[in-house]
């Protein structure tokens, strides 16, 4: 034992890159020169989960090798996927015991599933499979839904498989590799599409006019959500992909009560619209299974919430925020999720009750509006160079309301009210008093000391509300500060600038020295 | 039968260090790095339909 706490002293003094990090990034790509050392017992544990990593990625890549290989070679967004062990490192940056073990674990749950959902779209791939009878076989029990859909409904549908359409080849290669949007950016301006819209949007009526998206399914759900400039590329879409298709209307102002009926009668519609395509009858038995493991879901959420509201917030951070959105939108109602959940609550509360806080921090963040696809891992470098912890994230608190699975009419109540309250669209566009009035309450709830406010650039709905919370800020003598990002597109605001906007408003407004001075300002424009 | 004990030891032991190596090095995603720029060429080249 004393051999070893000598062997992790002597390697800790030698590696630790604390206070100094960007000694170990490259210069321009910000690719490690060698991985983090964490001490000993927690460079193990990363070690054993890096490897556990590849395991999944090749018992994916290689019972199907020509397939993938062909899906790589096809599709260009498929080449992010191969850089996912850095993306998962930048996620992890910095991260020790419970934080570590939690990010690590949501994050591989997160590979396994994904490579699990690559089989089944490769397998269907019309591109990949021109004229395949096989593939048009699977297509019969696959059921496309806009990204922004949580795929519950398909809990319905045992036989099929629900894919969240945009998921795979836009959203998650958004945050993967920050360069991943220009191209398809690109393809949509030079077709004269207009260039001051989000490039979410953009992003997607790119694929679609360079034919990027993989052709599977036997019927699609559109939607309304978030905002008008989904709804345009739906349209542009829908040409390009020739399924058939159905908008399902979401209620923007989901508080209300007389909105209600309105939603439950989309519900109604988009499962006799299921139905009608795949030739299966809605199963009341399973979806009730899925309502219910959904719930537990959530209340496993609601207790990483409460630890995360004591002086150790042991969990914070994209791999929260990004395993949040994705457990809500793709794999609500499934066990394998629920299982991970309560497995990274042990580590959690463990922590929490040892009393242990195996990070810097100097401040409690409340995160507000849209992150950044393109700067993920923004959460480690604030708490890294200015120990800025993000204590509680907009992003992360959609859906969770539980569903009331006692009765058919409740659980459809309870399906359309989770799909009201989807990523981005429940405080986006929830209304004033979600997007406006929470802002303060999580503030007290998380004992917060600081916002940290994105100005998202292209959100136009947000947008036109920054002044009112400028104001409140100010009103309520509550440090705010405003950092500018346009969602995907790193061309027009750099990871850099988001920097800057933050470097700036420590030294001059709080008056602060940053923890790591190395991390102030450095290069990575290249970066993944 | 301890000879080949001791040649699967030997093993275990070159591919663990290598394995170490390749993790510690950031091996695997400096070679990805290598890799970026002839994939995007080739993806660059590709016979596209480009339709609205
Ligand atoms: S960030 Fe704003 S503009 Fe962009 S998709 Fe979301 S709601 Fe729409």
């Amino acid at each position: 034992m004393k051999l070893l706490d000598i062997l992790d002293k002597k390697l800790t003094e030698r590696f630790d890159a604390t206070h100094h990090k960007a000694d170990i990034l490259e210069e321009g790509t910000a690719i490690y020169k060698h991985r983090e050392w964490r001490g000993l017992s927690d460079t193990a544990y990363d070690f054993g989960q890096w490897c556990r990593l590849w395991g999944i990625l090749l018992k994916w890549a290689v019972p199907k090798a020509p397939q993938n290989v062909k899906a790589i070679w096809r599709y260009r967004w498929m080449y992010h996927y191969l850089t996912v062990p850095a993306f998962f490192d930048r996620l992890c940056a910095n991260m020790k015991g419970a934080d570590l073990r939690a990010a690590r674990n949501n994050l591989n749950y997160l590979a396994a599933n994904v490579t699990g959902t690559f089989n089944t779209i490769f397998d269907a791939d019309r591109n990949l499979h021109p004229g395949s009878a096989k593939a048009e076989e699977l297509n019969k029990k696959i059921i496309c839904v806009d990204e922004l859909l949580p795929s519950l409904i398909g809990k319905g549908f045992p036989n099929c498989e629900t894919i969240l359409f945009q998921e795979y080849a836009m959203y998650l290669p958004s945050v993967i590799q920050q360069h991943s949007p220009v191209h398809y950016i690109n393809q949509m301006e030079i077709h004269g599409l207009p260039a001051d819209v989000c490039p979410l949007p953009s992003f997607e009526a790119g694929l679609a006019i360079e034919n990027d998206f993989p052709l599977i399914g036997c019927c699609m759900l559109t939607s309304n959500m978030p905002c008008d400039g989904s709804i345009m590329t739906s349209m542009i879409q829908d040409r390009r992909i020739g399924l058939p298709t159905q908008p399902l209307n979401i209620p923007l102002r989901w508080k209300r009560e007389e909105v209600q009926e309105y939603a439950v009668a989309e519900m109604q519609s988009a499962i006799d619209f299921i139905e009608k395509h795949t030739g299966e009858k809605f199963d009341w038995d399973a979806f009730k299974e899925g309502c219910e493991i959904w719930n537990e879901q959530n209340k496993a959420k609601f207790e990483k919430w409460d630890l995360n509201r004591t002086d150790i917030p042991p969990h914070t951070g994209a791999s929260a925020w990004l395993y949040r959105i994705f457990e809500h939108q793709a794999v609500p109602g499934d066990p394998k999720a629920l299982a991970n959940d309560r497995k990274v609550n042990k580590y959690l509360e463990a922590q929490v009750a040892k009393g242990i806080c195996p990070k810097e921090i100097r401040h409690r963040a409340i995160i507000w509006n849209t992150p950044c696809n393109n700067y993920a891992n923004f959460n480690n470098w604030l708490l890294e160079c200015w120990g800025i912890d993000s204590v509680c994230e907009m992003i992360d608190l959609h859906g969770s309301e539980l569903i009331d699975t006692s009765s058919h009419e409740s659980m459809l109540y309870g399906l359309a009210k989770m799909y009201q309250t989807s990523t981005m669209r429940a405080h986006t566009k929830g209304g004033y008093e979600v997007m406006y009035d929470d802002l303060w309450r999580k503030y007290e709830e998380f004992h917060g000391d600081m916002i940290i406010m994105f100005d998202q650039i292209s959100c136009k709905g947000v947008g036109a509300i920054s002044g009112l919370f400028e104001e409140g800020a100010q009103q309520r003598g509550i440090k705010m500060c405003i950092v500018r990002q346009d969602l995907m597109d790193p061309t027009s605001i750099s990871r850099k600038d988001m920097r800057r906007d933050v470097n700036v408003f420590m030294q001059n407004v709080m008056g602060e020295e940053p923890l790591d001075p190395t991390l102030v300002d450095f290069d990575d424009d290249q970066s993944w | 039968m301890l000879k080949l004990l001791k040649r699967l030891c030997i093993t275990a032991v070159v591919l663990f260090v290598a394995v170490v190596c390749i993790y510690w090095f950031n091996l695997d995603m400096k070679l990805v790095k290598l890799l970026e720029k002839p994939l995007m060429q080739h993806y660059d080249n590709m016979e596209r339909d480009h339709r609205m």
